[in-house]
């Protein structure tokens, strides 16, 4: 097996995912940034998307509300507010979540807020499970 | 007679009072190990950001271009207590140590001609605060009804904070909460937010990575500030908790013990009177059955 690389999710209130992947994709505000093992130093901010988690070719998708990443020779560490596992949540919760961002579009007043949970809906839609 | 039930009376009530410290004390043992667990699990997210914002901002201290949130506003006519506190009481003296150094600061402040405002997070110290600042006090946050506190409400303090920075109606803030240095110990703190207190920037460690960065430095950094002022905030809130339980704990062990030895004092002094009584009693018998 190639390379692997150490990645480090963590939101303020808890450690979501550590461990060794293949690969990671992130959704830069510049775009989106897939990483491999020996990637060079690089520190990017991200807008509301989706973070793919490579690993023995299982993909686990992560929805973020923006957050940064830092990737350095030790490894990714992500830090994001928010996030929602989307692969491994129930119906119910997905469910969920997709009313509370239906509630908070009601209630968005500034361009920038519609936009990314507009953006945040599309993703919910199209990755139901 | 009187005597001796209502030596009874203050008995039975010294003993229920110490069941409820007891109690609470077994209460504050268990939330206190939680709260030390949810501070715990939020070190790596903040320590992670504080790396990076020790990274950035090297580069931008001392110069003009440094963004306010950092460096703040270069003046230091107004500022902007935050007081955490707890939402109970009988915790010792956990709410007022963190108020009085406040209160010290905020003297000071306005002997030297500044102004001073509040936003209190908590009931506690806003009840405490209400008596000599309460025409300051711009905002106070009540969470009685969250049973834990998560980072949404410290995020919502942090976009009050940020708004009232935009409108420029302070141009510094500090936060002012408990750090928990251990179940005996809670040390009131203050902990600058803007202009942000960098700590340990003495043992930077030179980081040979020569670091790319998308988008460039100076948006990084703005995008960085207003989430690190969340966390910052999370961060003093959830040391308060733990903090709270802790000098909760001490205090009802203290109150605990305290009833012990009441109980003791009062069962003496009861079966003392008691033996007084039986004692006259008897010589009453005693002269009686002589006269006869």
């Amino acid at each position: 097996m190639a390379a692997k690389i150490n990645f480090d999710f963590v939101s303020p209130e808890s450690l979501i995912f550590s461990g060794e992947v293949d690969m990671i994709i992130l959704p830069g505000k510049e775009g989106d940034a897939g990483i491999l093992p020996n990637h060079a130093p690089f520190m990017t901010s991200l807008r509301v998307g989706v973070v793919e988690v490579t690993i023995n070719s299982n993909i686990k998708k992560y929805l973020v509300d923006g957050g940064f990443a830092d990737v350095s020779s030790e490894g990714i560490t992500l830090l994001a507010e928010r996030s929602f596992n989307l692969t491994e949540s129930s119906s119910d919760e997905h469910s969920q979540l997709l009313n509370e961002v239906n509630k908070d579009l009601d209630k968005a007043e500034s361009d920038k807020e519609k936009e990314d949970l507009n953006t945040k809906k599309e993703i919910l839609l199209v990755n139901k499970n | 007679m009187s005597g001796l039930k209502e030596l009874r009376n203050r008995i039975t009530s010294v003993s229920s009072t110490q069941k409820i410290t007891r109690a609470m004390q077994m209460i504050a043992a268990t939330k206190l190990r939680k709260a030390k667990e949810g501070a715990e699990s939020a070190r790596p997210f903040s320590d992670k950001l504080a790396d990076i914002l020790r990274n950035l901002s090297k580069s931008f201290f001392g110069q003009d271009n440094a963004p306010p949130l950092l460096v703040g506003t270069g003046k230091d006519d107004t500022h902007l207590f935050i007081i955490a506190s707890s939402e109970r009481g009988l915790c010792g003296g956990f709410n007022s140590s963190i108020v009085k150094l406040a209160k010290n600061d905020a003297l000071e402040l306005i002997g030297k001609g500044k102004e001073v405002k509040f936003i209190t997070i908590g009931k506690k110290g806003k009840e405490i605060l209400n008596r000599e600042f309460g025409d300051k006090i711009i905002m106070s946050y009540v969470f009685a009804d969250i049973k834990t506190v998560g980072f949404n409400q410290a995020d919502e303090v942090a976009l009050k904070v940020l708004e009232l920075f935009k409108n420029e109606e302070f141009d510094k803030c500090r936060i002012y909460y408990a750090k928990f240095a251990s179940v005996l110990s809670q040390v009131p703190t203050a902990l600058g937010l803007i202009p942000l207190d960098i700590d340990g920037s003495e043992n930077i460690e030179d980081n040979n990575d020569c670091y790319e960065y998308e988008p460039d430095e100076e948006e990084i950094l703005n995008d960085i500030l207003p989430r690190n002022l969340s966390v910052q905030i999370f961060r003093a809130l959830l040391e308060n908790v733990a903090s709270e339980q802790g000098a909760r704990l001490t205090a009802m062990n203290n109150a605990t013990r305290n009833a012990d030895k009441m109980i003791d004092q009062l069962t003496i002094t009861y079966n003392r009177s008691r033996q007084a009584t039986i004692t006259s009693e008897l010589i009453e018998i005693i002269s009686g059955a002589e006269a006869l």
